[in-house]
């Protein structure tokens, strides 16, 4: 008895979508709103276009809707309304207002290092009409040369289509690397390490044109050095950064290309009171391409830092990003005003291959290019999914695997 | 004294009545309890906004009835699925679980009277002389795709019982409920045998 009445149950379910009486009527034409007819990509609009003409179906609508959304990182929703043709439909894809898709409490990054150890990112966050505030806590080893633990508090709203402000709070404490201390203590020319550091970012993104965006502002950090007795010391700079994302698709849904490229600029002055002057350049690009299960990533980035900056202003070379299968500690303990590097990777499916090569040095000082190869093996075939790799430094001498694990969302 | 009571007794037992005529009504027909109620209008809000849409609701129903210290003694489910037809602006409804019907180009109200009549209930093995609680909860799904599609056949049900253990949010529009009680299966079938039904 318990047995039918399931059976009953479990095929009502899967037929729910079966019963609605509108899928008596053929579609008659599909539309889109202004978000999704800008961003959505041909061969995923050539799949919707095949609802027309056909009887309409609530579960491919819904589920085509998802896949919009997930394409152009905003919440889409269906309907239909009566066609101009008796007895048809049209099919009306809509976008949220809010600009961003995010769960409301989400892991933004976890990635383990097995001799830097874990790094993760928790925030949760909501929107209030325009608005959307997020309160994270991150413990960071990957970026910087110091792990940095401590709260974030992102604040952004939209003003109109094309132009979003942000306010970026951060207050973290530093651990420091032994070795990051030792090799301090032999350049008194090179600001020393800092207990506390807040920082304070507005800002105003402008989305210039389909997948370009120009963002200005200032960053102001307050952080308190240690040496020669603890005071607070200012960093404050003006930021700009111009990033390009582009995506082509084919005809065929299973080869695609992806650009993501940008250039950041720092510059700290006096005029904002800051303690340090100096300008950071940095340009960085990403080519993705996929064919099928063939999977390919080339990427370059190169910096430079003139002037006194604080550490945690200098290029790090030595992570799961770059340089993998290096430590950062062994590769410049006190990182470094020049940095280059390039990757390529390839993937089939889930196994995947990579190759960095790299430099991070000081000006006027030898530079010393690096190289490391490795495996990953991806949970799934899509990007940015779950990996564990193994990573190992080419050099002379003994061969010392880096284990790593992890994702970016 | 006993003049005012005389005088009093009669307004209180149509007021009785009248409250009960706005809680959920139950009938005994045979050997199957059914039920009308004329308060419960779930054609409305968000649910509707979604029909007109062009999306399919389901709205799922529990009965419990239940003794004096409120153990449950039996417990049905069902599942109705309603859609808004564009063209002759009129619902549709399919029962789902016990035996699939259907019904077409009704008003809201009527779609409403059809689910409550096709909400059945075996009334065999419910105490006849014991005061019983009826309570009809009514639940919209939310379009999202149901979360009791299962392979383990062990606990699907558990799994229905469990959706209605959650506590119901206060105001939320897309849950219904409806009492009554206490009330005996014999005074049920007594009232029948009066209306010659």
């Amino acid at each position: 008895m318990k047995l039918l009445a399931l059976l009953s149950l479990s095929l009502s379910i899967l037929s729910f979508s079966q019963d609605n009486v509108n899928s008596k009527y053929l579609v008659e034409s599909v539309q889109f709103d202004k978000r999704i007819d800008k961003r959505l990509s041909r061969s995923l609009r050539q799949e919707v276009e095949q609802l027309v003409g056909n009887h309409f179906d609530a579960k491919a609508v819904g589920e085509l809707a998802a896949r919009i959304g997930k394409e152009i990182h905003n919440k889409v929703t269906s309907r239909i309304e009566k066609g101009e043709k008796a007895d048809h439909v049209r099919v009306i894809f809509g976008s949220d207002r809010r600009s961003r898709l995010q769960a409301d409490a989400s892991l933004n990054k976890l990635q383990y290092h097995s001799q830097l150890g874990t790094s993760f990112g928790l925030e949760a966050a909501s929107d209030f009409g325009r608005n959307r505030i997020g309160v994270g806590f991150r413990s960071d080893a990957e970026n910087n040369l110091e792990r940095q633990i401590g709260w974030t508090l992102r604040v952004a709203r939209d003003l109109g289509e094309r132009v979003r402000l942000k306010m970026d709070f951060d207050a973290l404490r530093q651990k420091w690397n032994t070795a990051t201390q030792l090799a301090l203590a032999s350049r008194p020319d090179i600001p020393g390490i800092y207990r506390e550091r807040y920082s304070v970012e507005p800002a105003i993104q402008f989305i210039v044109s389909n997948g370009v965006t120009f963002t200005t502002g200032v960053s102001i950090q307050h952080f308190e050095t240690q040496f020669p007795a603890a005071r607070f010391e200012a960093s404050n700079a003006w930021t700009n950064t111009l990033r390009v994302r582009r995506r082509w698709d084919s005809d065929i849904s299973s080869t695609g290309q992806e650009l993501d490229a940008g250039y950041n600029l720092r510059a700290a002055t006096r005029a904002l009171d800051s303690d340090f002057a100096y300008v950071r350049h940095l340009a960085w690009a990403t080519y993705r391409a996929h064919v099928g299960d063939e999977h390919f990533v080339i990427s370059v980035y190169g910096g430079q830092l003139n002037g006194s900056a604080p550490l945690f202003e200098r290029f790090t070379m030595g992570n799961s990003t770059t340089l993998r299968g290096w430590n950062r500690f062994d590769v410049a303990p006190l990182g470094g005003d020049r940095a280059a590097h390039s990757s390529v990777q390839y993937r089939h499916k889930h196994v995947g291959v990579f190759y960095d090569a790299g430099a991070v040095w000081e000006r006027k000082r030898a530079t010393v290019v690096r190289h490391s190869a490795g495996i990953l093996l991806a949970k799934s075939r899509r990007q940015g999914s779950p990996y564990f790799g193994v990573a190992f430094p080419i050099r002379d001498g003994g061969v010392t695997p880096v284990w790593l694990l992890g994702t970016n969302f | 004294m006993a003049i005012a009571i005389r005088c009093i007794l009669p307004v209180c037992v149509l007021l009785c009545l009248t409250l009960r005529a706005e809680k959920l009504q139950v009938h005994l027909k045979g050997e199957t309890l059914s039920l009308a109620g004329s308060q419960l209008h779930f054609i409305s809000g968000r649910p509707l906004e979604q029909m007109r849409n062009g999306s399919a609701v389901a709205f799922d129903f529990q009965l419990v009835i239940s003794d004096e210290t409120r153990s449950v003694l039996r417990r049905n489910f069902e599942r109705f699925v309603v859609s808004y037809d564009l063209w002759e602006e009129k619902f549709s409804v399919t029962r789902m679980r016990s035996g699939r019907s259907s019904a077409s180009r009704l008003t809201a109200a009527l779609v409403e009277a059809w689910c409550l009549d096709s909400f059945v209930l075996p009334a065999a093995g419910i105490p006849e002389d014991k005061p019983i609680f009826l309570r009809l909860e009514v639940r919209a799904q939310e379009g999202r795709r149901p979360t009791i599609i299962e392979d383990d056949q062990s606990w699907s049900i558990a799994a229905l019982i469990e959706l209605f253990s959650r506590a119901a949010k206060p105001h939320d529009p897309q849950q219904w409920r409806l009492d009554t009680g206490p009330l005996r299966l014999r005074d049920l079938g007594k009232a029948n045998n009066r209306n010659g039904s």
